[in-house]
């Protein structure tokens, strides 16, 4: 597992850790700073700063294991959307994600997102969307193909 | 009983419930403007109210609109 120190979306003047993961298709991110205990965050803080991230010893340093990891994001909302996502994309409801992209062909035209960043591309054109709710990535992304699948009129552009 | 599958922001949220209520509930979602779709991925309109059955797990979809 790869871990990234990132700028929190929306606050340019906070650094939090997120581990990145292969998931086949597109990249797992997991919100470390939303899944560890306080003290636990400090030691990775400080391993960082002392430049002594090296491989997965990380882990070890701070005391948690990979396994404990992923228990404790697919536990969390974000975890729990991503694997509805993965129950809908092996029953086949979704298309499954290539290269971050999901393709989805729908009334005569092309749709395509990216998963990590949640762009719509409707026929190559940049388009935009609203959701009435503020839900967890992977459900918004369930959202979006599902509505893209069987009333794409409602992302026509007003 | 009738599975549904709610996506709200705190997360989604699964509870069975008898087919009566399912039918009410999704009344209420789909005249909201969401969407509707059972464990085949078939969408549930309206119309298909009365085709529900009370095995289904139905995944209640809030409403997107384009920007």
């Amino acid at each position: 597992m790869e871990i990234r120190c990132i700028n929190l979306p929306g606050r340019p003047t906070e650094e939090v850790y997120v581990c990145v993961q292969d998931a086949g298709g597109y990249k797992r991110v997991i919100p470390l700073y939303k899944l560890l205990s306080t003290d636990k965050l400090m030691k990775l803080n400080l391993l960082f700063k002392d430049l002594k991230i090296k491989g997965n010893e990380w882990m070890d340093e701070i005391g948690v294991r990979e396994d404990e990891i992923l228990s404790l994001y697919f536990s969390s909302p974000e975890g729990r959307a991503e694997k509805l996502f993965l129950e809908l994309v092996e029953s086949g409801i979704i298309p499954k994600p290539k290269d971050n992209l999901i393709v989805i062909e729908s009334s005569g035209k092309k749709y395509k997102i990216e998963v990590d960043t949640l762009r719509l591309f409707i026929d190559d054109q940049e388009s935009c969307f609203q959701c009435d709710e503020d839900l967890p990535h992977f459900d918004k992304l369930i959202a979006l193909c599902l509505t893209i699948i069987h009333n794409p009129e409602k992302l026509e552009r007003r | 009983m009738v599975k549904l599958r709610r996506l709200t922001s705190g997360g989604h949220v699964e509870v069975e419930v008898p087919l009566p209520t399912a039918i009410e509930e999704l009344l209420n979602h789909l005249t909201r403007g969401g969407i509707a779709v059972n464990q085949e991925g078939k969408n549930i309109g309206l119309e298909d109210l009365g085709e529900v059955k009370d095995s289904d797990k139905i995944l209640l979809i809030p409403a997107i609109r384009g920007g």
